[in-house]
């Protein structure tokens, strides 16, 4: 009798495991590997819960489906998980990708990764955030091109964006993304170089906030008990730029207050439109997933392509519009 | 009852392995295996100290900031040109002397193991970033890289770390009495105290054994990363609980075994491993690894009923 | 009780076995309308077991049992429920913070749909029930606010409720495990009333107890259970106490209280003044070698608090403890250990064991060091070194089961091997025999010879005065935190005692 119980529970075991991986089959869906002879190419993102990636990964499904490739996307949970982008990596040299397309959470730790990637034989194509140029040379690995546009660039737009709306003077408050990371590093040096060349503008208070929405929101509340003159602010994304929204209509500052942010979300132009921000610097990261997957396909046809490919950037603001 | 129950976790591991070779050719090859070994290796050691921890009927929720801390120790002291054993020494120190304030926290402070490590969760995470201004320190040499890139055989290095780390915490955990007395105090601490058993000095010594293990397995992440992060290691604590628990390590205390762990942090380094390979999208990943993280312990949980 | 109707309950050739053991080995048990069947038997020897049985708890791997002259397969414990078999637990199951009516029907209230609770209904219900049963509480009495005889009460009119029409009276088969364990002689009294109420209602009762005295004030007919068999079935008319006392032991127990005195020695331990605030105050006394000193009063009267504070796991904060000639100061449980004194607790479940380790790394948990070369266990050292006190105690157990499985007096013996084998000669025994049977308590009785015998010094505690009596060479009584009174054994007596004790003149 006992044993009999015994059996059954086992039984269980094996129904419950076999269930849940039930769910693995269901939710293979068009991009499973190795499905027909059309050749894979991976894009590994950082994320899958930011609009940016959302977007990049749209046109690169556009583009793959345009030109008859299979895409196999794929990204960690967090943003800043290096580890688990290189598991990532990884786990897809083992299926047999023909290009691997990423965005590298970490612009030196990937490089690991990527010396797997060039073992194996298979090209890289970096987007959006460029490898630590000394780590991979040391490293030997190459970069069949990069993709992305010039995060330094859109600063130094948004900060003369800045200086003339303010008419050359203005006391500034930054929301930092997280610090060390490439990306950030290059818009806010962008935003500053602009910034000295205005004598007139002060930089009063420089924040990091994450990237995160509730995170802005919570540093610039406190950056407006600090500093109650700042008039100016610049996010280093648009996440954070509409947390600072919200704390300035909290201080019941709104209008009072210019938002300046980055990557021109969906959010970001309606709160332009409404008034409650002010700009954001546009990329196009649907166009850079689109050009991500044409130079895969390029590569695999033995193109040789140019180092940089620049995407433009735009200046978002409303009377623009 | 113990062999039954580590037996159901077995079963559950091998049913999973062949529902994967059922599913794709490119699970059941050697280079992929020894992929899953080196990714579950840093899990598995964090799990390690938890594992100890958990039987003693407590819980840390900080190993993961104490790997981020430990590792910006070991990077900090590289890049300024200590010798690696030195560097080595002070990272293992680092998350010991963690642990232990933790562990007297809890002892003698008598604050609840939940408390005490959220707190530390906080303070080390936030030490690191303090320490490095945020950002990651990178770039070491071969010499400490050998430590991810290096292999005896076909073994990986990290594998070969992992498995040393759970031989000794085995002989440790099944062959002293401080192994003995972990299980005491989880079992019943007032029993064990009236004994005689110095169980405050033991409760230190449980959280410092979490942290000196969060710091091997921080070791072994600097040097797969080629770098010191601040902000690495986050929510390792979850997935270290996970694995100690999937192994059959109880909760509530006073029983559990590292071979359970192993299995445990198996299951779902595979998982994860197997999902990628199928293509599986990131957001179904974390519904799956939900739907087996509480199935595993649900059949774990009825099979002890049944044996009531 | 009439014989002519088929029986309400008949149990034949009932086995059970668990891996390793035979709980069972061909039980047989009927049970009339209108009886009360005692069931003895030491700790371990398969009541229990039988009775889970029967409330479906535990299903049997051979036997068949009948209800009412049917074949039943009672499959769950809703099964046994729908036979009317009602079993009210040693550990009552009852909600402190709802009310005795909300107790009773708990789960099965009365409702005016979607799950409203129709109070007027529950109350009139619990009133009717508890008219019925002649139990004189108020439905709407928090639970908390009952004493320990009230509330056993609330269980059994939980037990007989039928949840339809809120009377008593479906049960047919009620079985009682131990319910007079925390009962004082008056609540006593008032749960026999209603036992008779209750057969003479015709329901059938099983009435598990290890206190002989209750067995023939209230039983028909008696079984012995001996190590999962069937000893004997009896009118108790045809069976001496004697009798049954050697049925269930297999032994002869000729001395209830073999004490054997010897000439006190040396002084080994003296407490000047000792106070805890709150707990004790200005306790002095001292113990010799060779002596047993008992503790007598009622609870709360800081007996334990004294155990505790004189074993280290509480501290004093007032008066001093000498030693062995030295003045000490425990500060943990090790430093009392280091004197030589060893506490066998009140609470051998939450503070005497750890359930979930073997029967030998319990007993090596005070002796780890000891054991251990360099912080290791040599492979199996706890296991040798478990052998002979397992064998000297007659634990019936190996050193590697876990001791969850034992049953309490094997327990008790644990708890006491722990500091049999280490350097002990103080020995503080804090209620050693409660909840054990017959037979363990007279080897504790002999092992306390023994441990006299050879020099060392007891302190008992105990509640049941005629142990107290017999096995104490003095006794000190306390109440409220003091030490009321002091007899020798000549001079001690149960009125003398028990009057100090109530802190009457004595």
């Amino acid at each position: 009798m006992k044993t009999r119980g015994t059996d059954s529970i086992m039984r269980k075991l094996i129904l419950l495991f076999v269930f849940s991986l039930a769910l693995v089959p269901l939710s293979c869906n068009r991009a499973a590997p190795g499905a027909g002879d059309k050749p894979t190419v991976a894009l590994v993102l950082k994320t899958l819960n930011h609009p940016f990636f959302v977007d990049m990964r749209r046109g690169a499904q556009e583009a793959a489906d345009r030109l008859g490739i299979n895409l196999q996307v794929q990204a960690a949970e967090r943003e800043v998980d290096v580890d688990k982008q290189m598991q990532i990596v990884e786990n897809l040299l083992q299926t047999g990708i023909k290009v691997l397309v990423i965005t590298p959470s970490g612009s030196r730790e990937i490089i690991s990764a990527l010396v797997k990637a060039r073992d194996a034989g298979v090209p890289i194509v970096i987007v959006d955030t460029r490898l630590d140029a000394k780590a991979a040379a040391d490293a030997g690995v190459h970069a069949q091109t990069f993709i992305g546009s010039d995060n330094y660039e859109g600063g130094r737009l948004a900060g003369e964006y800045t200086v003339t709306a303010t008419g050359g003077k203005a006391r500034v408050g930054i929301l930092e993304g997280i610090p060390g990371h490439e990306t950030g590093d290059s818009r806010l040096r962008g935003f500053r170089d602009a910034m000295a060349k205005a004598p007139g503008m002060t930089i009063a208070a420089s924040q990091p906030a994450n990237w995160e929405r509730d995170q802005g929101f919570n540093v610039f509340q406190n950056m407006l008990q600090a500093h109650p003159d700042i008039d100016t602010v610049f996010a280093a994304s648009d996440l954070m730029a509409l947390g600072a929204v919200e704390a300035i209509a909290a201080a019941g500052k709104t209008g009072k207050i210019r938002v300046i942010g980055f990557d021109a979300l969906d959010d970001a132009k309606q709160a332009i439109e409404a008034g409650t921000m002010a700009a954001s610097v546009a990329q196009f990261p649907y166009e850079m997933g689109k050009i991500a997957v044409e130079s895969a396909v390029k590569v695999l046809a033995g193109e040789k392509l140019p180092a940089d490919i620049m995407v433009k950037l735009e200046m978002v603001t409303k009377k623009r519009r | 009852m113990l062999r039954a129950r580590q037996f159901g976790t077995v079963i559950g591991l091998a049913v999973l392995c062949a529902v994967l070779w059922a599913l794709t050719p490119h699970f059941l090859t050697v280079s992929n295996l020894l992929n899953i070994a080196q990714q579950t290796s840093i899990n598995a050691i964090v799990a390690v100290g938890m594992t100890f921890v958990i039987i003693s009927g407590g819980i840390d929720l900080s190993v993961g900031s104490i790997v981020a801390l430990a590792g910006v120790a070991l990077g900090a002291m590289l890049q300024t040109g200590y010798p690696l054993p030195v560097a080595l020494a002070a990272a293992l120190a680092a998350g010991t002397a963690c642990g232990m304030l933790n562990g007297a926290l809890v002892s003698v402070g008598g604050l609840p193991p939940f408390i005490a490590t959220l707190g530390m969760m906080s303070a080390a995470r936030g030490t690191a970033l303090v320490f490095t201004e945020g950002r990651p320190i990178s770039g070491f040499d071969d010499g400490f890289r050998v430590l991810a890139t290096g292999s005896i055989g076909f073994v990986p290095a990290p594998v070969v770390v992992m498995i040393l780390v759970y031989v000794v915490a085995h002989i440790v955990l099944t062959r002293t009495t401080f192994g003995r007395y972990v299980y005491a105090i989880g079992g019943n601490e007032e029993a064990t105290r009236l004994s005689g058993v110095a169980v405050r000095f033991h409760k230190t010594l449980i959280y410092g054994t979490s942290g000196l293990i969060s710091a091997v397995a921080a070791i072994v992440l600097t040097a797969r990363l080629n770098s010191a992060q601040p902000i690495a290691g986050m929510m390792y604590e979850l997935d270290a609980i996970a694995a100690t628990v999937i192994g059959g390590t109880s909760l509530m205390g006073g029983q559990g075994t590292l071979a359970g762990t192993l299995v445990g942090a198996l299951i779902m380094g595979v998982l994860r491993n197997g999902l990628n390979l199928l293509g599986v999208s990131s957001f179904l990943q974390q519904i799956v690894i939900g739907v087996v993280i509480v199935s595993a312990v649900l059949v774990d949980t009825m099979l002890k009923r049944h044996k009531e | 009780m009439t014989t002519a109707e088929p029986p309400v309950l008949e149990m034949r050739g009932i086995r059970k076995a668990f891996p390793g053991v035979v709980a069972l080995d061909g039980v047989d048990l009927t049970l009339h309308a209108g009886e009360v069947h005692m069931l003895l038997g030491e700790n371990g020897a398969g009541k229990s077991t039988l009775m889970k049985i029967l409330s479906g708890a535990y299903r049997k791997d051979a036997g068949e049992i009948r209800v009412l002259g049917r074949d039943v397969d009672i499959q769950s414990p809703r099964d046994a429920l729908a036979l009317g078999i009602r079993v009210i637990y040693q550990e009552l199951n009852l909600v402190p913070h709802l009310s005795v009516a909300e107790n009773i029907f708990l789960g099965a209230a009365p409702t005016r749909g979607l799950g409203v609770i129709d109070w007027r209904r529950l109350f009139g219900n619990t009133s009717r029930l508890l008219n019925d049963l002649g139990m004189d509480l108020a439905p709407a009495t928090p639970l908390h606010r009952l004493s320990l005889a009230q509330r056993q009460m609330v269980e059994i009119a939980k037990a007989l409720k039928d949840p339809s029409t809120g009377s008593g009276q479906v049960a047919k088969i009620l079985v009682m495990d131990e319910p007079t364990s925390a009962l004082t002689s008056r609540e006593v009294d008032r749960l026999f009333a209603l036992i008779a109420r209750l057969i003479a209602g015709g329901v059938a009762i099983v009435y598990i107890t290890h206190r002989l005295d209750e067995v023939y004030r209230i039983g028909h007919r008696v079984s012995v259970l001996r190590d999962g068999r069937q000893v004997a079935t009896k009118r108790l008319s045809e069976v001496t106490v004697a009798e049954l006392v050697r049925l269930m032991a297999n032994r002869e127990v000729g001395d209830h209280f073999p004490r054997q005195r010897t000439a006190p020695g040396a002084e080994l331990l003296r407490v000047e003044q000792l106070g805890r605030r709150g707990a004790l105050s200005d306790i002095s006394f001292s113990l010799r070698s060779g002596e047993v000193v008992g503790i007598a009063g009622l609870l709360g009267a800081g007996r334990s608090e004294l155990a505790r504070v004189l074993a280290g796991a509480d501290r004093s904060d007032a008066g001093r403890v000498v030693c062995h000639g030295q003045i000490v100061k425990f500060r943990t449980p090790a430093d009392a250990i280091r004197q030589g004194i060893g506490l066998l607790p009140e609470d051998r479940k939450a503070e005497g064991l750890v359930a979930g380790l073997t029967v030998a790394r319990n007993l090596a948990l005070p002796h780890g060091r000891k054991l251990a070369r360099a912080g290791f266990l040599p492979r199996g050292c706890e296991e040798r070194f478990a052998e002979p006190i397992v064998k000297d105690l007659r634990v019936k157990a190996t050193p590697t089961q876990p001791v969850r499985l034992l049953s309490g007096g094997n327990q008790q013996k644990v708890v006491l091997g722990k500091w049999l084998a280490g350097d002990a000669r103080i020995f503080i025994f804090d209620e050693p025999t409660r909840g054990v049977d017959v037979g363990a308590k007279v080897e504790i009785y002999h092992l306390i010879n023994r441990l006299t015998a050879s020099g060392a010094g007891i302190i008992m505690i105990s509640s049941e005065l005629p142990e107290l009596l017999g096995m104490s060479d003095r006794i000190l009584v306390m109440c409220r935190g003091r030490i009321q009174a002091e007899f020798s054994a000549a001079d001690a007596t149960q009125e003398r005692v028990l009057s100090a004790a109530l802190g009457l003149a004595c």
